[in-house]
């Protein structure tokens, strides 16, 4: 059991390994003009000049999800660290301080959390204009409060240690025993919530990508080639498989990232 | 037994539960559910100005005059007669008898007056503009008097504004008459549920009732084009109207569906606004149309070969403009002229466009944008397309000319007359910029004052001449109705003008029986 277990995360690995190389190499080893149409040549089935077919328009559907790739982690990467920019203060100031800072700090969160996400990151979408970059820090601003939570938590265990108390006996300020002595020793479960925020952040942005509210078209996004195939659903229902499967593939390759390192940090 | 009774009972009840349109397509109550992608904004036929809307006004609502579905000739309505005078100054339009609107009081002259006066004072169209003043002569009779030669009155009364409403039941109602209106159309409202359904029911004493065979419409609102296309397959609906094509392979495919592509008048357009620099300027307005491939977009968007074709006419041109070489010329591709005529206006180095798009209807969004982008390029043309919905797209075009340019449809009216006027006459309601276009106003007074087919025909072909010349709006091809019907149901009548008239369908089955 242990050896299948470790198996599904080193092929997340290597597929999170491959997907960072697309990232980077992937507008120099693309295969295509992303925007180039053929309109002779709609839903193509794969063959050896497009290798994953080609979309309603044309176009290679291969060049589409590798130039894809960087937005959609770019984004990921955006959502996650506005999540933490703004959740790790809030939980780290909600845990270490206490009492009524605590209390307000955690109803706002709570408040927060009770809004549906995907509808809360639309309107901030909305009045901010769509964009990427909009869309995703609106997202990590929807999930900053469950970080909040996160490390709050791990603050309470950790603020009344013994390495923490003694930190007060040579004189060293709050703010720097937050900083440097806290939240390191709760990080672990930080790590953890950030690698599933990643995967969730992906699923939102695919989400808002394909509403129209993401990154706008004709520039290839994952979520984009959803929409695009959706109208075709009923008589070409091939067309969505391919960009879902990355998208799963991606999603769930994240998750098991993340129970790795949880089950990691749990044995120690 | 016992368990076995249990299990055939389970299974005959699932199979009733799985048979085609249970549940919702009611062919025992004789009611027709009809599956549509738009609802209508308001029921109110002065108030509302959407194509769309004209499935549920045609069940709403009586017309003075009606129209010949084939010709688009005008045929009686409300009105049993009419006769305008030799100076085409004035309609005189006898009613029928004993009419009456669905709320049991009288439509006479004086309620057509009413109505008329009301839709000229308030309507968002302006349609009776040229209405000077109308005399009721007795309570079947009134005279229509207009303050020019004006024969296109005619179509304009089998259309919204000749839709008579009852003026007592507006002033009582107020601003709920946009839900529920009273008209004396063939059915009359019992619900409305928004983003859901409209429920219509017979209206007993309509004037024209034996024709109507139904006890009852429901219209379903399914803005999503698969979903629509589900529901048809599915049987919850009898007749989808609106159809994405894409999904037509699919329905054709179903035994139990017969699937129509029906004439229509309404075409896919690039609207220019010729009041946003630099589209008051012909030679840019004319690039932007020769950088298209419209035969390449049609095919696209609606399928190889479907419909009337491109375009670069709002109305279907006359046979003599068809036959000129200035006919294909003005819907050829040709990319490398549209440069030229850019760098002749003063842009040497291409030009960038905004354009306005909205998802909610085929070809109205980014599955148009996207191709028209690439088709540009070539002819130095950069498409900035913003999108949004469909009436946030609207106000931001044509009130706040925030987009020189906008990505939309035209429904078509029942005579060429009433586009022209509308987009090119120099106080066309669509010519927001009020630009006086060469030859056009004296061309459509001369129509107006006319009814000879002959010579309005000449003037038509005029005027198709002087607008690829002057190309205030881009139309691209013309966009056919995509329908499905249910093998349970016949009778329907698709009109040319591609609006159509649901009260005349029936189920077979229930005609079977009488």
């Amino acid at each position: 059991m242990g050896n299948r277990f470790r198996i599904g995360f080193h092929l997340a690995v290597a597929f999170l390994t491959l997907l960072a190389f697309v990232v980077v190499f992937g507008p120099a080893l693309a295969p295509y003009d992303p925007l180039a149409q053929n309109l002779r040549n709609p839903f193509g089935p794969p063959t050896w000049v497009n290798w994953l077919g080609t979309d309603n328009l044309g176009r290679d559907v291969l060049t589409r999800l590798m130039i894809g790739a960087r937005p959609a982690l770019t984004g990921v990467l955006i959502a996650v660290g506005t999540a933490a920019l703004v959740g790790v203060p809030w939980g780290l100031t909600a845990g270490y301080i206490g009492g009524l800072l605590d209390n307000i700090l955690m109803r706002i969160a709570d408040a927060l959390l009770v809004f549906p996400g995907l509808i809360l990151a639309l309107v901030l979408t909305a009045v901010f204009g769509p964009s990427l970059k909009t869309s995703m820090i609106a997202i990590g601003f929807v999930y900053s409060p469950i970080l909040a939570r996160v490390v709050r938590s791990g603050v309470l265990v950790v603020r009344n240690r013994d390495y923490v108390v003694v930190t007060r006996l040579y004189g060293l300020s709050g703010w720097h025993r937050m900083w440097q002595h806290v939240l390191p020793n709760a990080a672990a479960p930080i790590i953890v919530q950030i690698t599933l925020l990643m995967g969730l952040s992906l699923l939102a942005q695919i989400g808002l990508g394909f509403l129209g509210v993401g990154l706008q078209p004709p520039n290839p996004s994952w979520g984009g080639a959803l929409a695009e195939s959706f109208p075709y659903i009923i008589v070409s229902p091939q067309a969505s498989i391919v960009p879902g499967v990355v998208v799963v593939l991606t999603v769930l390759s994240l998750y098991r990232v993340g129970d790795e390192l949880r089950d990691r940090f749990t044995r120690e | 037994m016992l368990v076995g009774s249990r299990v055939i009972a389970i299974a005959l009840l699932s199979t009733a539960l799985l048979q085609p349109g249970a549940g919702f397509a009611d062919a025992r109550n004789n009611v027709l559910t009809i599956g549509l992608a738009t609802e209508p904004f308001t029921l109110y036929p002065a108030m509302g100005v959407g194509g769309t809307d004209y499935p549920y006004l045609y069940s709403l609502f009586a017309r003075l005059l009606t129209f010949d579905p084939k010709s688009l000739e005008p045929r009686p309505g409300l009105a049993e007669s009419w006769e305008f005078s030799p100076d085409k100054r004035a309609l005189k339009l006898k009613l029928r008898e004993n009419l009456t609107f669905q709320d049991g009081t009288t439509l006479d002259a004086e309620a057509v007056k009413a109505s008329l006066m009301n839709f000229k004072e308030h309507g968002r169209v302006q349609d009776l503009e040229v209405v000077e003043a109308i005399d009721v002569i007795d309570p079947r009779t009134l005279v229509v008097k207009l303050d020019r030669p004006y024969s296109p009155m005619t179509a304009i009364l089998a259309d919204r504004a000749g839709m008579i409403i009852s003026s007592t039941a507006l002033k009582a109602a107020g601003k709920d008459f946009d839900r529920k209106p009273i008209g004396a159309g063939p059915f009359m409202i019992k619900n409305w549920t928004s983003g859901s359904n409209m429920e219509l029911v017979r209206f007993p004493n309509y004037y024209d009732k034996d024709s109507i065979k139904l006890s009852g419409i429901v219209f379903k609102f399914i803005a999503n084009a698969p979903s629509l296309a589900s529901a048809a397959l599915s049987g919850q609906v009898d007749y989808a109207f609106g159809l994405d094509p894409k999904n037509l392979p699919a329905l054709k495919a179903n035994p139990r569906l017969r699937v129509a592509i029906e004439p229509s008048l309404s075409l896919n357009q690039i609207g220019i606004h010729l009041g946003y620099p630099p589209m008051d300027n012909v030679l840019v307005r004319r690039a932007v149309s020769m950088s298209i491939d419209r035969e390449a977009l049609r095919d696209v968007i609606l399928g190889k070969d479907v419909g009337e074709g491109p375009t670069a006419n709002m109305v279907p041109p006359t046979q003599a403009f068809k036959s000129s070489p200035q006919f294909p010329a003005s819907i050829k591709y040709d990319p490398a002229k549209a440069k030229q005529l850019l760098a002749e206006a003063g842009f040497p180095n291409g030009i960038t466009l905004k354009i306005c798009a909205s998802n909610g209807g085929v070809g109205t969004g980014t599955d148009v944008t996207d191709i028209e982008r690439e088709q540009m390029r070539p002819a130095g043309i950069t498409l900035d397309v913003v999108v949004m919905n469909s009436s946030a797209c609207l106000q931001a075009y044509n009130l706040r000319r925030e987009f020189q340019l906008w990505q939309g449809g035209w429904s078509g009216r029942p005579h060429r007359f009433m586009t022209y006027s509308q987009y090119f006459g120099t106080n066309g309601q669509y010519n927001k910029a009020k630009t006086r276009f060469p030859g056009v106003d004296e061309a459509l007074e001369k129509i107006a004052a006319t009814d000879d087919p002959e010579q309005q025909e000449s003037l038509f072909a005029d005027l198709d001449r002087i607008w690829v010349e002057q190309m205030p709006v881009a139309p691209l091809f013309w966009r056919p109705n995509f329908s499905a019907y249910s093998s349970q149901i016949a009778g329907e009548t698709p009109n040319a003008q591609g609006k159509p008239d649901p009260t005349s369908i029936y189920f077979i089955a229930n005609e079977k029986k009488k």
